[in-house]
């Protein structure tokens, strides 16, 4: 599905914004402070179910204001209007809706339009909590395997009752049938998540040395696991012999519930080591080759926010990525420059041009 | 259903009856007014193979299938020690001394295709392990196809027919037990300290 139309109502400095998308590139341009990335925030928010900015939905209800709405719509690829919304109001409340009836499952939109944000100040997926990088893995391997995610969810439900064992101090054969399953299960999610970053990694690369400065140092992700060397048998021995110090700690410390996805440039580790810079275009290529890849795999088209990535490039690489955005689906980007651009670019996108808060403000 | 005040009164006499008389089976726990239930009264009825199942409710829908004609043994639930329910808490002693008693040859855990259903199963058999090497004894489970995560009630006749029989044995798909963790036959107790 691809949006046609965001209309924001009290959405940060934005009394009343509409905003209509182009089928491919729309540009974003104004001046700083004229409200450019509150539009992708509002169009994440309603898709998404948060802004990808802040997870403090109420900073994002105008000053004065109690509450705010987003409305999209939407055009399915028969042609059909969809429209999607999302009012947030100071008291906590919230509402989503689908066509005008109430959503609570946002999954429906990620299923049928999902969204990935670049925000050069967010480089949480790279430094930040594993968790999020095992969310990446997850969504590799379920685009390769839809049964993937049952498989996930009984490993997780196994973790949890071996875990539910270790906080009441049960050591003993009471283990056994959830480390069986735990260590045929875990194993079976190493391998899908092993094999579908492995995929990824031609993609990131070739992303990657064209968005990097040159010379840059091969960029590289890295699957990391504790469960790479082990089989059924020796995976099922180390969970019982790791009973008595799990016990201790309360959690199962052996097991893919554990892994991460390392980012490395000449083997060095980005998140520890990488410069601001470094950490933004390995993101920057990752998101890019994401995108890619699903769209290889599944066909399916991402719509892709990217907050002020022109800024930074110099101008061969700037070429090098318009060229990349104007494939696999849409894309909206901001700019304070729409110098960054060829006006042949410019022709075959759509340009809104934001001249500040409280105004209103429609396509070129 | 709707029912007249004359039609209503005898049926609530008969519910406060049968709730006062219906009790367990002392072989298999599934639900009788009698000692033995009609499955363990049954002298056609095979005695050497048993069908474990975890509620009372799965005995019908499993005699549906018409698949296996011998005898039942209800666990009372599933292993979740999230809600407390350890071996202990299930019928599992008990089929387990029916199974020295019995000269039980075949024991088909039809749990439901769940997680807690599935350890349940290898529970039992690795337990029963010794048994099953000695060749006295098989531990099967009804063949994949089963809807996973979703109660055996829920599956049609026919399904259920062809899973059980197509059924494999449980610990064919899985690793062995490690050595430091001796299976022990019976072996209930819950170490519940080092
Ligand atoms: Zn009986």
């Amino acid at each position: 599905m691809r949006v046609r139309e965001v209309r924001l109502h009290d959405f940060r400095c934005h009394s009343q914004l509409d905003v209509q998308l182009g089928p491919a590139v729309t540009v974003l341009v104004g001046s700083n402070g004229t409200g450019k990335t509150s539009v992708l925030e509002a169009i994440h928010l309603v898709l998404q179910g948060a802004s990808p900015r802040t997870s403090q939905t109420k900073e994002l209800i105008s000053w004065g204001a109690e509450a705010l709405r987003v409305e999209i719509e939407l055009q399915d690829p028969e042609g059909r209007a969809v429209a999607a919304a999302a009012g947030y109001a100071s008291t906590g409340e919230r509402r989503n809706t689908a066509g005008g009836a109430p959503l609570t499952d946002l999954s429906r939109w990620e299923e049928t339009c999902p969204v990935r944000a670049f925000i050069p100040d967010d480089v949480r997926l790279i430094k930040g909590s594993p968790r999020r990088r095992r969310r990446l893995l997850d969504r590799l391997a379920t685009a390769i395997d839809p049964s993937y995610g049952r498989e996930l969810a009984g490993y997780e439900e196994a973790l949890l009752q071996r875990n539910s064992l270790l906080r009441k101090g049960v050591v003993g054969p009471d283990h056994d049938p959830w480390e069986a399953l735990l260590a045929r299960s875990g194993l079976r999610l190493a391998a899908a998540r092993e094999s579908s970053l492995r995929s990824l990694f031609g993609p990131y690369a070739y992303m990657h040395s064209l968005l990097a400065p040159a010379p840059s140092a091969p960029a590289s992700l890295l699957y990391r696991t504790n469960v790479a060397a082990l089989d059924e048998p020796s995976y099922r021995e180390r969970l019982n012999d790791q009973r008595f110090a799990d016990r201790r700690r309360t959690f199962t410390n052996l097991g893919p519930h554990r892994d991460d996805v390392r980012f490395t440039l000449g083997g060095r580790d980005l998140r520890e080591y990488g410069s601001q810079g470094e950490q933004r275009t390995a993101l920057l290529a990752l998101v890019l080759a994401e995108r890619s890849w699903v769209f290889e795999t599944s066909g399916r088209e991402q719509l892709l926010l990217l907050d002020d990535v022109m800024s930074e490039l110099d101008d061969g690489r700037r070429r090098s990525l318009v060229a990349l955005l104007s494939r696999d689906g849409q894309v909206v980007v901001t700019t304070t420059d729409l110098h960054y651009f060829t006006s042949e670019e410019l022709c075959t996108m759509e340009v809104v041009e934001l001249t500040g808060p409280a105004k209103r403000s429609g396509g070129s | 259903m709707r029912l007249t005040p004359e039609e209503a009164l005898p049926l609530a006499h008969a519910l406060i009856e049968a709730k006062e008389t219906i009790g367990f089976c002392e072989r298999c726990f599934n639900l009788t007014a009698e000692t033995l239930c009609e499955i363990c009264r049954d002298m056609r009825r095979d005695p050497s193979l048993v069908v474990v199942v975890e509620e009372p409710a799965d005995v019908p829908v499993l005699e549906r299938a018409h698949q296996i004609r011998g005898l039942y043994h209800v666990l009372g639930g599933a292993l979740s020690p999230i809600d407390g329910i350890g071996p202990d808490r299930l019928r599992i002693s008990e089929l387990f001394q029916r199974i020295k008693d019995e000269d039980i040859r075949e024991l088909v855990v039809a749990t439901n295709p769940t997680m807690t259903g599935e350890a349940t199963a290898l529970y039992i058999a690795e337990q029963l392990q010794p048994l099953v090497a000695a060749g006295k004894l098989r531990v099967t489970r009804p063949a994949a196809g089963l809807p996973m995560g979703s109660d055996l009630e829920y599956a049609d006749e026919v399904t259920l027919g062809r899973a059980l029989a197509a059924r494999t044995d449980v610990l064919g798909g899985y690793s062995a037990p490690p050595r430091s963790s001796e299976t022990r036959h019976a072996g209930l107790q819950n170490d519940g300290q080092d």
